[in-house]
């Protein structure tokens, strides 16, 4: 359909792609067919979202030639309608909108070939012309949406389309007869000759026009719709569509009339009476975009990149991905276009996009030579000034830069629209600081004019009086107060410019034409490039310094650390939507669940083999005022351990730490956990001056699965001749009991005078656990008898 | 069977890639950097070149705080620290940011709603991706403790471009893919994201983009500790059950 040759095997297709566009998340066989399901990476959402997106990029990466009928067709024409209107009423949200009248249509079932092909990409087939719409939305990535022209409203001989904003509470039926109130915030497509909402923009067209088998004239809408808008609307109303979905990622207006024509030929093919014939276009297109224009030089793309790509190289990825470019010395290039400018009439506030180069102001010249050039500066003097490197006078080159403070304000009045911030910068006084570039530089002399330096202490510049002329430095008042020279090209290196194809919003600034580059380039050529050392050692991380000594300390002392949520049932801090109701809140201590750890673990000791539980967590809490890093510690000990109590061990640790931090610890006590606010115990603590580190040599450890079943307990003792070594008894232990014995502690051990000699008592607790069951009492029995029986056997053993 | 005498306690396995992960950081002249947990909207998202409604915000499912207008949010990622070291600090510049992010997503075998983040941040006046390669090749083959080498593939960043999505050849089969479950068979192992530093991030970190540039990448440190240590489930990281703990 796209292609002529035969393209790649589908699993070459994925390598190709998964190396140098996108993850492929699978190929599946469909009748004699494959399915590719490939990951659009957000920033390709403008162009491949579309199955000739992703044609093309199959071209690029596999040299196999797109048809040219499909990706570059002669230009659609079509009359003027005379009977439908279209009105936009704000530009912003709409940007476009094309709409085709077509009479003496059949509606039927599709073909077979289109219903199978919606079906294999998940699509239900309604009828041939909601299918062609989809279909073309589907190829070309511009939704579409046909209505009964029957059943719109005429008046005055006409009919009479408008994209508004919805009236508060206006209500809508959809297809799929889902009702949706509306709000002032939603754009919709209204019937203007009866004032009724006829879909919801971008999103999904009403159930009162839809397409039935009695229509017979269709009016076909191809919209452009402000992807914030769309974003909101949808998401506000609950409602994702393939449609919604497409402008929300925001797509060109340049698509809509190859959308219109695709569409057109489509259902002349397959919806086509005798009478059939195209009534007349509509094509509301208040600002039409203009092409983007963007430049990169071959070091740049190295030095990025990290490859030594060459002039070559880069040339032919450039022709193969299809781009328009030149290629230029930057310095003569801007010379050069500012001459043959002379004489451009001056207009405040021109735009580099839609006024150049018909008008221009002082800025925009310069940001628009720059442009021609394969440079992208910011748009603001000031912004330029800052921008730039600074150069003396006598350095000055054609070319360069010449700041001036006229000492007039002619530049200084009215508002201008930054896309960088997203607002209106309103423009009161001569600027003395930069607005979008390096915000907040100041400049105390202040900059309110910018000439092209030619040589000869003149320049070529944007008057506000003259338009476009050539004057000498200080000739006027205006032109007498130099506040520096700057440079905006680094090199005399020639640049690529490059203009972006319509439908490639990601083609934006240099960096982004770098990413195009490299990864057509492939980046499997990237060789490993060592970093040089800085000649100094990092700086110290102060708490992370401190909290590794205490986990140094505390694991020396036999605690462990543990780590438990953030989330918990009750705290300071709610969440606006937490994950469950007992997760509404952050925490706000540690305690609580230091406190069920401790629990939990101690039903584990013996599993452990551990006797005593003692565990600690460093981690943030969270409180009205702030959060800080808490230390908790606890400990728990069995009834049987004599050795120290709780608090005297507390106590001793707590020595411990201030010792080894130098400071006092002050811990708090809830329940069995001790909590500190070690975040203020650092700040109490001198920066370190030289790092350590406690690392652990972590090659041996493998992580041995835990059973979830429960384990059961046995003690044994058993006495043995002296010169016996208890592990003799532990052999016996694993050997009976296989895989089950998980865990054995020695616990006691005496000696004791019998008439046939001294013997020793080893006495081990026994835990017995399975990977695949619980245990019963019997098999653990089961066990012992086989171990006593063992036992038995050897010459002046005796269990206890 | 398991060593029942532990006569000295046990730091948390996240404790031992974080410590590694510095020490080998370190030797390359990172230091280490923090941040808070609750974060502003600005410098989780704004300052990284996600603007409000953009699809891009798709990307990290958020937990919001209470009261909503106060735009408060637990940081879905490490990376708003980048920017709030630059703040107190000019290039050269060379961090690390070990650091528990939140992401409000169904949790699994391999998603956790609380998580370790490593993010990297390298500026300079003449970085590479070539030289990103040499750092996370240096630092793989340290945390492992085996020969490895990454490849890049192309992916999307808001807060980078290029973007790069990164793949490690699997440190337990060497690459070969032969009956390994560690990377399925495939020899690779999906382990980062990175990329150079977006001109936009750079201006909000207030560094001349045209005087410097950059590398960061993020990666999962949960993820680094299930495959080094070969933990199954992300969950029990967080369970503070010393079953686990302890073998470490």
């Amino acid at each position: 359909m796209y292609f002529d040759e035969p393209i790649p095997s589908p699993e070459t297709i994925r390598d190709l792609l998964t190396d140098h566009a996108f993850e492929v998340e699978s190929l599946e066989k469909v009748q004699n067919d494959t399915l590719i399901d490939i990951k659009v990476l957000p920033d390709r959402t403008h162009d491949c979202l579309s199955h000739r997106g992703i044609a093309r990029e199959v071209s690029v990466l596999s040299g196999v030639p797109l048809k040219k009928e499909v990706f570059n067709p002669r230009p659609f024409t079509a009359p003027e309608s005379n009977i439908l209107k279209v009105e936009i009423e704000d530009t912003k949200l709409c940007k476009r909108f094309s709409a085709l009248v077509i009479d003496n249509i059949e509606v039927r079932e599709s073909p077979e070939w289109l219903q199978d092909l919606l079906e294999t990409i998940g699509q239900r087939s309604i009828n041939n012309v909601v299918d062609a719409t989809n279909f073309v939305m589907f190829s070309l990535g511009q939704p579409l949406h046909a209505y009964d022209k029957a059943l719109l409203t005429e008046a005055h001989g006409g009919y009479k389309i408008v994209a508004r904003r919805a009236i508060d509470g206006e209500v809508v039926k959809t297809l799929g007869e889902k009702d949706f109130t509306l709000s002032t915030e939603n754009l919709v497509i209204a019937d203007a000759n009866k004032d009724v909402v006829l879909g919801i923009a971008a999103i999904r067209g009403g159930d009162a026009t839809k397409i039935t088998k009695s229509t017979t004239s269709i009016v076909i809408e191809a919209a452009n719709f402000d992807a914030i808008n769309i974003r909101k609307t949808s998401k506000q109303l609950g409602l994702r569509t393939d449609a919604s979905v497409r402008f929300e990622n925001d797509i060109t207006p340049e698509l809509t009339m190859r959308a219109i024509q695709d569409v057109t030929n489509l259902l002349f093919e397959i919806a086509k009476t005798d009478q059939t014939q195209v009534e007349g276009l509509v094509d509301v297109y208040p600002k039409k975009v203009r092409p983007h224009r963007v430049g990169v030089s071959v070091s740049e793309i190295k030095n990025v990149i990290g490859v030594e790509i060459t002039k070559d190289e880069v040339e032919s990825i450039l022709d193969k991905d299809g781009l328009m470019w030149s290629s230029c010395n930057p310095r003569e290039k801007i010379v050069e276009r500012a001459r043959e400018l002379i004489g451009t009439p001056y207009k405040f506030g021109s735009s580099v996009t839609f006024d150049s180069p018909l008008t221009f102001d002082c800025s925009s010249f310069s940001a628009y030579l720059h442009v021609e050039a394969g440079i992208s500066i910011p748009r603001i003097a000031i912004d330029q000034y800052v921008f730039g490197s600074e150069i003396a006078k006598e350095d000055a080159l054609p070319g360069d830069l010449v700041f001036f403070n006229t000492g007039e304000s002619i530049h200084t009045t009215g508002e201008y629209y930054s896309n960088v911030l997203g607002k209106n910068v309103q423009q009161v006084a001569i600027r003395t600081e930069s607005v979008e570039y390096m915000a907040g530089t100041k400049v105390p002399q202040g900059v309110d004019h910018i000439g092209i330096y030619i040589g000869d202490n003149k320049i070529i510049h944007a008057s506000g009086s003259l338009g476009v002329v050539e004057s000498t430095i200080g000739e006027s008042k205006q032109l007498s107060t130099v506040v520096g020279y700057r440079r905006m090209i680094s090199n005399d290196e020639s640049r690529y410019v490059i203009t972006v194809p319509a439908e490639r919003l990601d083609l934006r600034i240099k960096e982004d034409l770098i990413e195009e580059i490299g990864r057509i380039y492939g980046y499997r050529d990237v060789s490993p490039k060592e970093i040089l050392p800085l000649g100094k050692d990092p700086e110290i991380n102060k708490i992370s310094y401190y909290e590794g000594m205490v986990r140094h300390v505390l694991v020396s002392k036999g605690f462990s650390e543990v780590m438990s949520y953030a989330f918990v049932e009750k705290g300071e801090v709610e969440l606006l939507n937490p994950i469950a109701t007992d997760k509404a809140f952050l925490r706000s201590t540690l305690a609580p669940k230091i406190q069920e750890s401790l629990e939990m673990n101690f039903l584990n000791i013996d599993l452990l083999g551990l006797s005593q539980i003692k565990i600690f967590e460093l981690g943030k809490v969270f409180q009205k005022d702030g959060e800080y890093v808490s230390l908790a510690i606890a400990i728990k000990n069995p009834k049987s351990y004599k050795q120290k109590t709780v608090e005297a061990e507390i106590l001793e640790i707590t020595q411990a730490l201030a010792q080894t931090l130098g400071t006092e610890i002050n811990f708090e006590k809830v329940g069995d956990v001790y909590t500190v606010n070690f975040t203020d115990v650092v700040a109490k603590l001198p920066t370190p001056n030289t790092d350590q580190s406690y690392l652990i040599d972590d090659s041996q450890f493998r992580y041995k699965k835990i059973s979830p079943y429960p384990y059961i307990l046995r003690d044994i003792a058993v006495f043995v001749p002296d010169g016996v070594a208890g592990d003799e008894i532990v052999n016996i232990l694993v050997s009976e009991s296989g895989d089950l014995l998980v865990g054995h502690t020695l616990f006691d051990v005496f000696t004791k005078s019998f008439p046939e000699g001294t013997k020793t008592s080893y006495a081990y607790r026994l835990v017995f656990q399975s990977f695949e069951k619980t245990l019963t009492d019997d098999e653990a029995n089961q066990i012992m008898e086989r171990v006593n029986k063992k036992i038995a056997e050897k010459a002046g053993w005796q269990v206890r | 069977m398991q060593e029942n005498i532990a006569k000295l306690g046990h730091i948390h396995p996240l404790s031992h890639v974080i410590l590694k992960t510095t020490v080998i950081f370190r030797d390359m002249g990172f230091a280490v950097a923090d941040g808070p947990e609750v974060e502003t909207e600005h410098y989780n998202f704004d300052a990284l070149n996600i603007p409000a409604h953009h699809p891009a915000r798709d990307m990290w499912d958020t937990f919001w705080l209470k009261p909503e207008n106060s735009r408060k949010l637990l940081r879905t990622h490490t990376s708003p620290v980048q920017v709030r070291y630059a703040e107190s600090h000019t290039p050269p510049i060379r961090i690390i940011v070990p650091g528990k992010t939140f992401r409000h997503e169904a949790t699994d075998a391999t998603h956790e709603a609380q998580f370790y983040q490593l993010e990297g941040l390298m500026i300079e006046e003449d970085v590479s991706l070539a030289n990103l390669k040499y750092v996370l090749e240096n630092f793989f083959e340290k945390l492992f403790n085996a020969k490895t080498s990454i490849r890049f593939r192309p992916s999307f960043f808001p807060f980078v471009e290029p973007g790069v999505e990164i793949d490690m050849t699997c440190f337990r089969c060497g690459g070969t893919g032969k009956d390994c479950s560690t990377c399925k068979g495939t020899g690779w192992i999906e382990i980062m994201g990175a990329g150079m530093v977006h001109p936009k991030v750079l201006l909000a970190m207030n560094i001349d983009p045209n005087k410097y540039r950059g590398f960061a990448f993020g990666g999962g440190i949960d993820r680094f500790a299930m495959l080094k240590f070969g933990i199954p489930d992300i969950r029990m990281l967080y369970q503070a059950d010393l079953r686990l703990v302890n073998q470490f």
